[in-house]
């Protein structure tokens, strides 16, 4: 165990930075940003302190960057590799050495899939921004660090997977890009963690009126689409409900709040519809 | 616990704006003010884009988000609005952001919940 100034590498901080990329791991790239603010701190100096440094730092510019399950494996493996050379750490800096050749050696073949083809590059674009979340994933550009830190505080829908993102009767939205339900269907479709159970849209007012765009969806995917009629609101601690919005008197302004919530709770459930119903055909 | 003003009254549906909020076209004073509204801790929000209610033609534009520093709430829209009118929050709400040199102070969980029970209590 090296001491003094030829201490090279902090076992513990080493130990600390494999717990954070695998305690949480369905949670790892859903908390990305964080994790990278949280494990930044140096885990050691010198030439093996620099080696451990870089395969850290890689590790976490991926978490921040990716979200598939491929990755999150990845990082599992990856921290525990990282416990090893804590332990071996404690012998010898060759023998973190050598632990620390297997991350670099594990990667290439933990790699992520290659991406899903999608019909636009402006889809592909919202996939890559999307973030997994505990009910589903979400879709909101980078700057809407609020919207995404909403919906990873919404608590998922038992049996149901959650696409949450901007919504409107006939479209959703990242960015200033609209979807329409086939686009929809490409993101839902893209995630390995949907596995064909039904959807919940928490998309505000994509199950209102006579053809929703919840309904479209539903055609496409062959899954029951639950969307609401109204707006859909949520807190910072994951209460939601669905209400649309009234202006009210707050202070000295008017403001526009959720009103009144509707009879029924204003969740509408969509099933596919026989080829040939409606406008459009299903897909 | 204040609620920032910014529309005064509601006219077939279509908000006015508050005739007493100023107009700069000061940057520096933009990107200050801007900074503190883009800090604040999350209260509310619904996954929805609503228009620019000085733009007929601006549908669609601004994310409904509340957020507050725990003595004011204030919403996407004071963001926006500032961002592309350079209207500026009320004269008190901009001392607070002076006393903190334009940094929302961070927020404890029980003037989230307060925030909340303003917003919600129709």
């Amino acid at each position: 165990m090296a001491k003094g100034d030829e201490f090279e590498v902090d076992p513990a901080a080493l130990r600390a930075a494999a717990g954070h990329l695998d305690e949480q791991a369905d949670e790892v790239a859903a908390h990305g940003e964080t994790l990278g603010a949280q494990t930044t701190g140096r885990v050691g100096r010198g030439a093996i302190g620099e080696v451990v440094e870089s395969a850290v730092r890689r590790g976490i510019g991926i978490v921040a960057n990716d979200v598939s399950r491929a990755v999150r494996k990845f990082y599992a493996d990856a921290a525990a590799v990282m416990r090893r050379a804590a332990a071996e750490t404690e012998r010898t800096d060759s023998d973190a050495r050598s632990a620390f050749d297997e991350v670099g050696a594990d990667r290439p073949r933990a790699a992520p899939p290659a991406e899903p083809k999608f019909s636009s590059p402006e889809v592909a674009g919202a996939w890559r921004s999307g973030i997994d979340t505990r009910a589903g994933r979400a879709y909101y550009t980078l700057d809407e660090n609020e919207m995404r830190a909403f919906a990873r505080a919404l608590p998922p829908f038992s049996g149901e997977y959650t696409v949450d993102m901007h919504g409107t009767p006939d479209h959703v939205t990242f960015g200033s890009t609209s979807f329409d339900a086939s686009q929809l269907s490409e993101l839902v479709r893209a995630d390995g963690k949907w596995n064909s159970r039904p959807v919940r849209l928490f998309s505000c007012r994509t199950g209102q009126g006579d053809r929703p765009i919840a309904q479209e969806l539903a055609n496409h995917l062959g899954v029951e689409v639950t969307a609401p009629t109204e707006l859909v609101w949520s807190n910072h601690g994951g209460d939601f409900f669905v209400a649309p919005g009234t202006w009210r008197t707050i202070g000295e302004t008017k403001v526009f709040v959720p009103g009144p919530q509707p009879a029924g709770g204003g969740w509408r459930t969509l099933g596919p519809e026989p080829a040939g119903a409606g406008d459009e055909k299903a897909g | 616990m204040r609620m920032a003003k910014l529309w005064n009254e509601v006219v077939d549906g279509r908000p006015r704006l508050d005739p007493d909020l100023a107009r700069t076209s000061d940057h520096g004073l933009i990107a200050r003010v801007m900074n503190y509204l883009n800090g604040g801790a999350p209260v509310l929000r619904a996954p929805t884009l609503v228009d620019d209610h000085l733009d007929p033609t601006g549908t669609g534009r601004v994310p409904m988000v509340f957020v507050t520093d725990g003595e004011w709430i204030w919403s996407g829209e004071h963001r926006y609005y500032l961002q592309h009118y350079g209207i500026l929050p009320e004269a008190d709400f901009l001392r607070q952001m002076e006393d903190h040199d334009y940094q929302a102070p961070a927020v404890p969980e029980a003037a989230q919940q307060r925030a909340l029970e303003l917003l919600t209590a129709g």
